[in-house]
């Protein structure tokens, strides 16, 4: 189902600018689209590991889960608050 | 802990981590201490860079089949590889173990230790072959050798992965009305924050399956429709899940003393040696940083001010008054802590000098206001409130 109300697809570029950024623009939802991997490929399960053996442990060829494990792993977060000197308090957050 | 051989024999999966082991089916064991002793120096070089990573094990640990620990082997590291931008995260100081290290690994940025061998493989005839491996006598990491069957696969282990709802239901039985009416709040809170009509209502449709009155109570907060259905027929329950049956105390409970001059010295040194005596922290709050003064003269050091400090940080409140500079400003703050304070179910203890701050028809009726005037036994009262903690019966 297309997204009503991301209706940027739909406008005018205001400027040059956002006529160059409107080229990068892009949707993954909506429609009949599907699940991909980086290189294109359909994916039959995002859900579930690859194991040994139903009951087993993970098995490194799972590429799906490692390529989704890589990016995940590479968040940025915001470095957490904390104070310095003489109250060497704990972290705040 | 498990043995092996009980392994499938609960209604859990024990790879399943999304699942509890009830303490009264698996009694809690005690099988090390872990004292945190010190605060970090330097907050990046101790906090920020430490790395904790579950694949970090000693010979007598390995890892379950748990789908979700698996993950966590490779996710852990692959984290740190990314923050540190380096191999050499046990470089660090923070990481690096007090074991001796010998290995071939010579790369990566952040390389510390300046390795003078002439060697850095393994087999090598040049150095003998060392360093060499440890077998497992020797005290060398070996994996166990768990029996694998089956093909290779992406089904979940087990059917019981799919049994959502029997143990939040178990949990949900688990709760007193005071903790069950706090879980509603809490959904409330975080789902009345959802623009998406269709996503509240799907919500509601989902916590059904725990609680059929908490969901059409959560229904109506929602301004959805009630819920169809109704919760998992189970009835168990764990006394263990709720934090009712836990012992209570006043070790480490915080205790803002609200205070100005021209306090009673005795009342005062009394009230807070029975506290500090329990354990408790006590906090000399007033409007000034320096020091307050007691009618004969005792001192007490302010550590926190109504400016820097707020009610919600304590768990109890003793409330002395007393004179200030700015005495409206002063007893403004005051009445905004008790207000707050027992607003959120809070024991507040009342000194002598404090009594102005209660209106006379109030001091009888109030659950929870320990009182010192007329009250020869206050110390042991005020201490016994704040080792209640919370007086649900405000509500």
């Amino acid at each position: 189902m297309a997204n009503e109300k991301d209706d940027r697809y739909e406008q005018e570029p205001m400027d040059h600018k956002d006529a160059q950024l409107e080229v990068e623009r892009k949707k993954n939802t909506g429609g009949d689209r599907h699940l991909t991997d980086d290189n294109g490929v359909k994916v039959s399960n995002t859900e579930t590991t690859l194991r040994a053996g139903k009951r087993g442990p993970l098995v490194y060829e799972d590429v799906h889960f490692y390529r989704k494990q890589t990016a995940f792993n590479r968040e940025r977060i915001p470095e957490k608050y904390y104070t310095s000197g003489t109250n060497r308090s704990l972290s705040g957050i | 802990m498990i043995e092996e051989e009980d392994a499938t024999n609960y209604d859990f999966d024990i790879l399943d981590d999304t699942k509890f082991w009830p303490e009264e089916v698996v009694p809690v064991e005690t099988i090390g201490k872990m004292t945190l002793n010190r605060l970090m120096d330097n907050f990046f070089a101790e906090e920020e860079q430490s790395a904790f990573d579950p694949s970090s094990l000693v010979p007598g640990i390995d890892f379950t089949n748990d789908p979700v620990l698996q993950g966590r082997i490779f996710a852990y590291r692959d984290t740190k590889l990314y923050r540190q931008n380096s191999a050499n995260i046990n470089d660090i100081p923070v990481n690096r173990p007090i074991n001796e290290r010998n290995q071939n690994t010579r790369n990566s940025y952040q390389k510390h230790p300046i390795d003078t061998d002439p060697v850095h493989f393994h087999k090598n005839s040049l150095q003998e072959n060392t360093p060499r491996e440890a077998s497992e006598e020797e005290g060398g990491f070996g994996h166990y050798p768990e029996k694998v069957e089956g093909h290779k696969s992406s089904e979940v282990p087990s059917d019981s992965f799919e049994d959502y709802f029997s143990q939040p239901r178990m949990f949900w039985n688990s709760l007193t009305t005071v903790e069950q009416k706090d879980l509603l709040e809490t959904l409330t809170f975080h789902l009345q924050k959802v623009k998406s009509k269709s996503v509240r209502e799907q919500n509601v449709n989902m916590w059904v399956n725990v609680d059929k009155d908490m969901a059409t109570a959560l229904a109506e907060n929602l301004g959805v429709e009630p819920p169809t259905g109704s919760h998992v027929p189970v009835t168990e329950s764990s006394e263990a899940i709720s934090l009712a049956n836990t012992q209570p105390s006043a070790f480490t409970k915080k205790v803002a003393v609200l205070i100005g001059n021209d306090f009673n010295d005795e009342e005062v040194e009394k009230t807070l040696s029975a506290l500090k005596e329990e354990g408790a922290f006590v906090h000399i709050v007033s409007d000034q940083l320096g020091e307050v003064k007691g009618t004969n003269g005792t001192a007490l050091q302010v550590t926190d001010t109504f400016l820097t400090t707020h009610p919600t940080l304590f768990d109890s409140l003793y409330v002395v008054g007393g004179i200030s500079k700015n005495q409206q400003k002063f007893d403004d703050q005051v009445q905004e802590f008790i207000n707050m304070q027992y607003k959120y179910f809070k024991p507040i203890g009342i000194a002598t000098t404090g009594a102005k701050y209660l209106a006379k028809q109030d001091q009888e009726k109030l659950v929870g206001v320990v009182l010192a005037e007329g009250n020869s036994g206050f110390e042991e009262e005020f201490v016994a409130a704040v080792v209640k903690g919370r007086f649900w019966e405000r509500q």
